[in-house]
């Protein structure tokens, strides 16, 4: 699982490749819904998300670090590889 | 409250006090800070939908603004050519010498019956249509026809290819289709003392990709000239990024943005620890091994900077040293009307946002990466095309997490075209300061195109 914070709302995005839609996120609240990549609503309790926080999520893959990671001013370990 | 005013950020350091912080001597052009006061005026929505806009602007701005073309290192041997499209007009740029006068431009079209002479760059001897074989030199003079004693009215002297206005900075070719035009020089105003530190004809393109977005190229194009949009398109971004903090100038026909990162925006209401911010810079998740860690005392802005000072030592050498963290860290745009955007210090991107051909409902949003280089001059990446259909994300293994940021940013702008479309209002409204950059575009378009 990689979490993220939603640094306004407090929700958790988290990547969840189970085939249930790429994006799990749990509110302050603890309720929780799968969304598409864009943010559209798959399974779950939680109906409103945040879609460029789901974009974001998606885009970033199951893993840290490889292209997805890369910055364009420098390299870190987890991106070299 | 008038724009002066604005300038403050209501929570957090304006980005002048920022600068106070730095480690380094920051450079004077940062110190410069001449926000745009242009009024509060809406822009016309019929500017960005109608196809007369359209017109105008092939009639009025590409026909006579001076515009980047290429990089200059495809243009590097004696022989090669470039096509240059823009709207519904095509024009052929080639070198006949070595050095900076030896590139010349002409209407992409034989003097004949008005084929392209040519269909895409490459290296030639001459310049010789597909068609019935009108030749012309490197220089534009006529070579040769096919059964010359046809054409009795053609006298060589007076068929040579029509000359257009040609011009180099940073690097990029320029071109002006007016004869009439003002010097690149003047038309470019401050630019090459904004990048004196940081000369961009002194890197390579490492990356180069060019994607169909389905939109009017301005509304493409304003999606990049502020910072005011991170606060919802890329929260990711918020903890370790002073969106708000953000400084905007206009000088003449360039602009710029400095948006200072490892700070948090004064908009999210919290106070990350320097780790937070540093992770939020680097898309660390809560899970994933730390890329960098802040060391005790110090902060996320340092260790970027230096992070990003490592990188720079093998090319920069010495030179590395005296960069100050604003210029290792922060988000500095460039834009010079009306659609190229070099990005300051060695954030390394460049854009170029243009109508689809001559389609007013769809652009072309090109991005380089621009590196520096030490030795010999790397080859050039090749371009990557993405339809309308495509996302930046499949670009990734080129742009790197730059890929994903646009695809949060393409989201929005099929949305603000169709928004547009349906609004029954006349105008978009603009805020004042961290839109200005905006409405100094329209200032100056209003006085390149007139009539919209
Ligand atoms: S909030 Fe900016 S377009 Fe809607
Ligand atoms: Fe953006």
């Amino acid at each position: 699982m990689r979490r993220l914070v939603h640094p306004l709302t407090g929700a958790t995005y988290e990547w969840a490749d189970d085939g249930l839609g790429p994006v799990q996120v749990t509110d302050r609240q603890g309720v929780t819904g799968r969304f598409d990549r864009d943010g559209r609503r798959i399974a779950g309790e939680l109906v409103s998300v945040d879609p460029e926080m789901c974009r974001w999520i998606a885009s970033g893959g199951p893993t840290a670090g490889g292209a997805a990671g890369r910055s364009r001013r420098f390299e870190t370990p987890e991106t070299t590889s | 409250m008038t724009v002066q005013d604005q300038r403050r950020p209501p929570r957090g350091l304006s980005y002048q006090e920022l600068l106070d912080a730095d480690s380094r001597e920051v450079p004077e052009t940062m110190r410069w800070n001449v926000p745009a006061d242009l009024g509060l005026a809406d822009v016309p929505i019929a500017r960005y939908l109608s196809r007369e806009a359209h017109e105008l602007e092939k009639q009025h701005l590409w026909s006579r603004v001076w515009q980047v073309v290429c990089r200059a290192e495809q243009l590097a041997q004696v022989g090669d050519t470039f096509v240059y499209d823009i709207a519904d007009r095509s024009f052929l740029v080639v070198r006949h010498a070595p050095g900076p006068e030896g590139l010349r431009a002409f209407p992409n079209a034989c003097l004949h019956r008005g084929r392209a002479l040519r269909d895409a760059p490459g290296r030639v001897e001459e310049l010789q249509c597909s068609f019935h074989g009108f030749c012309w030199s490197l220089q534009g003079q006529l070579k040769r026809i096919p059964s010359e004693w046809d054409f009795p009215q053609v006298r060589p002297e007076e068929f040579e290819l029509p000359r257009l206005r040609i011009g180099t900075w940073g690097g990029f070719v320029f071109l002006n289709p007016d004869p009439a035009a003002a010097s690149l020089g003047s038309f470019l105003g401050v630019l090459p003392d904004l990048f004196e530190r940081w000369p961009l004809a002194e890197r390579y393109v490492r990356a180069h990709v060019t994607k169909v977005v389905n939109a009017n190229w301005k509304l493409v194009q304003e999606a990049f000239l502020e910072s005011y949009h991170v606060v919802t398109t890329h929260p990711q971004l918020l903890p370790g990024f002073g969106d708000a903090n953000s400084q905007y100038d206009v000088f003449g026909n360039v602009t710029r943005t400095i948006s200072p990162r490892g700070v948090a925006s004064p908009l999210i209401g919290w106070r990350p620890s320097e780790q937070e911010q540093l992770d939020s810079a680097l898309d660390v998740r809560l899970d994933d091994p730390p890329a960098l860690r802040v060391p005790p005392g110090a902060t996320a802005r340092q260790v970027l900077a230096e992070a990003a000072r490592t990188a720079l030592r093998p090319t920069l050498g010495p030179g590395a040293e005296l960069l100050c963290d604003a210029e290792l860290v922060d988000s500095y745009f460039v834009n010079v009307f009306p659609n190229a955007h070099p990005w300051g210090a060695y954030n390394q991107i460049f854009y170029r946002f243009r109508p689809n051909g001559d389609d007013h409902r769809s652009a072309l949003m090109e991005v380089m990466l621009l590196a520096p280089f030490a030795g010999e001059r790397p080859p050039s990446a090749s371009e990557i095309r993405l339809g309308g259909d495509d996302h930046w994300r499949d670009a990734v293994e080129v742009l790197g997490s730059l890929a994903r940021v646009f695809d949060q940013d393409e989201f929005n702008l099929e949305a603000v075209q169709r928004g547009l479309l349906s609004t029954g209002r006349t105008g978009v409204t603009l805020s004042g300061y961290q839109e200005g950059r905006i409405r100094h575009f329209h200032h100056l378009y209003e006085q390149w195109v007139p009539g919209t």
